[in-house]
């Protein structure tokens, strides 16, 4: 990776993705450390964590409760700043899949995804049809969100997340929520679909890292190493 | 399809102008939904706000039997006054941990915080210029009030209300973030400060040592700018815009940096 020389494409056409990977085309982290102030004294959340990933590369996140998944998932995803430490992002990034990012419960499903079209510069119509392809709500697109169950609201934040073509994509547990088809559903759009795009996956579920990522990276109590075989950092994450 | 669309931070100058407009537009729309809501009504209510403050203002000094005599016209000047008053003192109370009110938002990797503070007295500022001209044009056509004087100076003193605003929103806002008790000192300080924004006088009113005080107050000039524009020159004591701009300027200079710091301190919790 050192050495290669910086080049930048400024405008991504898909020919443009497929090419080979250049150095700069990645998502870097170096040394984030997380401090936060409590009652009781600073408490050091994430502490020297590291690892890269390059364009199409995938890599999982391992972690029991408290070890800083949800921490790691807010700093790399822009919300809240690391301590010390840099997080390069060379890959349009997307964020955390599934979370609701930013929609006033008045907001009907249809002006969600105007507002993510318009956000992201894709055409609405477009982006319309092919969320609810995914979502499969319908008519009630047109309804407020806070109307809506659970199961459709994470169809629906799932489907808007289609909408802009992202080259990294950020995705926290989606798979474990929703049903059996909504799950299918969400295995076929990223793994089967979007294949060829870098992914930060943070699961519980260790097939599915074992079967899609190329390295995973491990969390205890906030340090973290990153494992090239799979099968050791499983077996490390079991004896945690 | 256009694929340049997200997080390019070595773009080039223009494209990330685009980007950022892009950006500011549809917060600005997501932001009118969320406020008018879809039934139009909204909208609807947005323009009545004020027309029916200056009929209740023309009713009460009707009955009181005072609708006649004052120089300026009562209507007029209260309706100014509550406009400009509306628009600062919403920019204040919006400001108001803003940061933590938007936190999801920055999820969006092409979206700041600067944005949406942006988008938003954008919004705020458009929203009620446009109330304030249907008003003023509705009581015209009836008579109520006179033709204004200069129509661009106000315009001019609305939009100074709007930067000034923003720039001292930019301070709440990091202040709110950074100290929780700060935000339960900003009513107060709205409260207090009432006197020196020029929404119960004008300044001619005033003996001379008095105008010296008030017109301390960046706010009394754009109160002033804004019925010099409406009511003719004469009616105002002389504003500066030069004074404002140079507060303006300050506050982004205290503001902006101290909410780097906040946001660098934000933790969802």
């Amino acid at each position: 990776m050192t050495g290669a020389p910086q080049v930048l494409i400024q405008n991504p056409s898909p020919a443009a993705t497929a090419t080979p990977i250049v150095a700069s085309r990645c998502i870097r982290a170096v040394n984030l450390i997380k401090e936060y102030h409590t009652p009781v004294g600073v408490k050091r959340v994430l502490d020297g964590i590291s690892f890269e990933v390059a364009q199409g590369e995938k890599i999982g996140v391992f972690g029991s409760n408290g070890a800083g998944k949800s921490t790691l998932m807010k700093l790399i995803g822009g919300v809240e700043t690391p301590t010390s430490g840099v997080i390069e992002r060379g890959l349009t990034m997307s964020w955390p899949i599934g979370l609701a990012g930013g929609f006033a419960p008045t907001m009907s499903g249809l002006d969600a995804i105007r507002f993510i079209a318009r956000l992201y510069g894709a055409p609405q119509g477009h982006a319309a049809e092919q969320v609810d392809d995914f979502a499969e709500l319908g008519r009630y697109l047109q309804l407020p969100i806070s109307t809506y169950s659970s199961g459709m609201r994470a169809r629906l934040m799932f489907g808007l997340t289609l909408i802009a073509n992202f080259e990294c994509l950020l995705i926290d547990e989606v798979l474990s929520v929703g049903d059996q088809r909504f799950r299918k559903k969400c295995h076929e759009e990223l793994f089967v679909k979007r294949a060829d795009k870098a992914m930060i996956l943070i699961s519980h579920d260790q097939g599915i890292v074992r079967e899609y990522c190329q390295q995973a990276l491990v969390l205890k109590r906030g340090r973290g190493r990153v494992f090239d075989d799979l099968d050791l950092a499983i077996s490390i994450y079991r004896t945690l | 399809m256009s694929e340049r669309f997200i997080d390019t931070p070595r773009g080039r100058m223009g494209e990330s102008l685009l980007l950022q407009g892009r950006v500011i537009r549809a917060l600005m729309l997501r932001q009118a939904l969320s406020r008018f809501g879809h039934d139009n009504l909204g909208v609807f209510w947005i323009f009545a706000e004020p027309l029916l403050l200056a009929g209740a203002v023309m009713l009460m000094w009707t009955v009181a039997g005072l609708n006649k005599g004052h120089g300026v016209g009562i209507v007029p000047f209260v309706l100014a006054s509550y406009s400009l008053l509306t628009l600062w003192r919403g920019t204040c109370s919006a400001s108001i941990r803003a940061l933590r009110a938007n936190a999801d938002l920055l999820y969006h990797r092409n979206l700041r915080l600067l944005d949406i503070l942006i988008a938003r007295i954008a919004l705020d500022s458009l929203s009620g210029f446009a109330a304030f001209t249907v008003a003023y044009i509705v009581l015209n056509l009836f008579g109520a009030v006179r033709d204004v004087d200069d129509a661009l100076v106000m315009a001019g003193g609305w939009l100074l209300l709007t930067w000034f605003g923003w720039s001292f929103g930019l301070i709440v806002s990091a202040l709110t973030e950074l100290f929780e008790p700060a935000e339960h000192f900003v009513p107060p300080f709205l409260y207090i400060t009432l006197p020196m924004t020029g929404a119960f006088y004008m300044v001619l009113w005033m003996p001379p040592s008095v105008q010296e005080v008030v017109m301390w107050s960046p706010i009394v000039h754009i109160f002033e700018m804004f019925r010099g524009g409406m009511f003719g020159q004469q009616y105002a004591a002389d504003w500066s815009v030069m004074y404002v701009a140079g507060w303006c300027v300050a506050q982004m200079a205290i503001g902006l940096p101290l909410l780097r710091l906040a946001q660098h301190r934000y933790t969802t919790g």
